[in-house]
């Protein structure tokens, strides 16, 4: 009901009037009131006007579960969805209600991360202003290719920036997104599985969209950049999320349909290090190389400085520029 | 009698040369040559040049003791992790008292993390991975010993 007395005053962008929402909605005008307060509570900016009624005059710049389904194209991707003003980790909750038989395509989002979770352990600034969001994944593949999610993941958002806010974006091994060569997305993905079976994924994405610089630690202010920064204004991040949902479920279901090498396929045309020279750390040795692309599994190729190739699937990769060398 | 030791001299040699190769396998060598005693071993392998080998992989060591406890073995080919931060203790210990499904380590592969869930109980008696060592599917992490006597309490 609460969404259908919103639904009214955002059609009707005028005044709509108490005692026509009681008898629409055959309930007492206190009922009605009720309704109007805790939409507010929700940031709704709605105005009373005794006699006359009620009137929308904001909506607010929140990722609400109704805004987000509102006109939403997907099938099963966030059609239900835990909205936490703030929370600790979006990953952590959405481990909890996976562990708790939780459905795929379900999303957790929260406008302020206390606990945001970087790689093994490191943290990931989420102040408001970003999209914290974590989905729920149950593909019926094998646990050994689960790693393709991250690639999928990052292809995902790196179309969704670039279709809803028109900015240069670029990918870098296995699933940062770049604009210029700095990071305004991180993807941190955790499976839960048996030998053979995939319990659950959580794909976890943090986007710096709507933030500054200053809230960055000085030592990520090198390395990060916010959509905000490089666009000079805000966006609406509700349209971001609704279009990276929509892209995300589009390649998922290429994914279990095993058609992984078309999503390969779109991803190198994004890849900012192919050709290049850079050092990828891996477990404490520094390997220097031509970045070669990526292989059908998503692992990547490094032509070292003796000519040998090699695999690697894990490990931080830095551009390591020839002097006269472009930017990507 | 004399024809029977030659026979086993000749097999003590294959014996030797099996030995050579496979260390050589083992190492991922292609070309091995070994002296002594006037004596000369000197093998060549061919190398699979399609599939660059992985970085960082190396071939565990096989004992016998493995053979005397159960094995938690690696899901996944990954980097394996003791504990989910640097800063926190590992999942598990040598001498620790392990349950069905509790998590011993982390896996890596392209920044998806899985945690390695024990489906045995028992006691840790041997870690054969190091810290943020590459790993292979199927590769042994642990030897559990799920005979020891379990500690009353009281």
């Amino acid at each position: 009901m609460r969404d259908k007395i919103l639904r009214i005053l955002k059609e009707e962008k005028g005044v709509v009037s108490g005692r026509a929402l009681s008898s629409m909605f055959r309930c007492s005008r206190t009922s009605i009131w009720k309704h109007i307060k805790a939409l507010k509570e929700e940031g709704y900016g709605i105005s009373s006007i005794p006699r006359f009624g009620y009137r929308l005059y904001n909506i607010p710049d929140l990722l609400l579960p109704r805004e987000i389904k509102e006109e939403l194209s997907t099938k099963f991707i966030g059609h239900k969805i835990y909205y936490f003003k703030e929370t600790g980790s979006t990953n952590d909750v959405a481990r909890d209600l996976a562990l708790a038989s939780e459905e795929e395509g379900t999303l957790v989002i929260a406008e302020r991360q206390t606990k945001g979770k970087g790689r093994i352990g490191r943290r990931w600034v989420s102040p408001f202003g970003g999209i914290w969001m974590s989905l729920i994944l149950r593909p019926r593949v094998s646990p050994a290719d689960a790693s393709r999610l991250t690639l999928l993941s990052s292809l995902a958002v790196c179309k969704s920036i670039k279709k809803v806010v028109g900015l240069p974006v670029f990918l870098k091994w296995p699933n940062d997104v770049l604009i210029g060569k700095k990071k305004v997305c991180g993807i941190l993905t955790e499976m839960d599985s048996e030998l053979d079976l995939i319990n659950f994924v959580i794909v976890g994405i943090g986007i710096n969209v709507n933030m500054d610089m200053n809230v960055f630690p000085e030592g990520l202010q090198k390395t990060a950049t916010s959509i905000k920064e490089e666009l000079g204004k805000d966006i609406k991040r509700i349209d971001l999320l609704k279009s990276l949902l929509e892209e995300l479920e589009r390649l998922y279901l290429l994914f279990t349909e095993g058609k992984f090498s078309w999503i390969l396929k779109e991803w190198k045309g994004y890849d900012c290090i192919f050709g290049h020279d850079v050092e990828v750390a891996t477990l404490g040795e520094i390997i220097k190389g031509r970045a070669m692309g990526v292989d059908e599994d998503g692992a990547l190729i490094i032509k070292g400085l003796n000519g040998a190739t090699k695999r690697i699937l894990s490990g931080d990769v830095r551009l390591w520029w020839r002097q006269g060398d472009s930017n990507p | 009698m004399e024809n029977n030791e030659s026979m086993s001299f000749i097999d003590r040699e294959i014996e030797e040369i099996e030995e050579v190769i496979s260390l050589a396998e083992n190492a991922g060598i292609s070309e091995l040559e070994l002296e002594e005693e006037g004596k000369r071993i000197k093998i060549k392998r061919a190398v699979n040049q399609n599939s660059p080998p992985l970085e960082g992989l190396e071939k565990e060591p096989v004992s016998i003791e493995e053979n005397n406890y159960e094995k938690i073995v690696a899901p996944l080919i990954g980097t394996f992790y003791r504990a989910p931060s640097p800063d926190s203790p590992p999942y598990v210990e040598i001498g620790d008292i392990i349950n069905v499904g509790q998590t011993v380590g982390l896996l890596e592969a392209m920044k998806l993390f899985n945690e390695i869930k024990s489906e045995i109980a028992g006691r840790i008696v041997k870690i054969l991975v190091e810290d943020t060592q590459l790993v292979k599917t199927g590769q042994v992490l642990f030897l559990v010993d799920t005979h020891f006597e379990k500690p009353t309490s009281g």
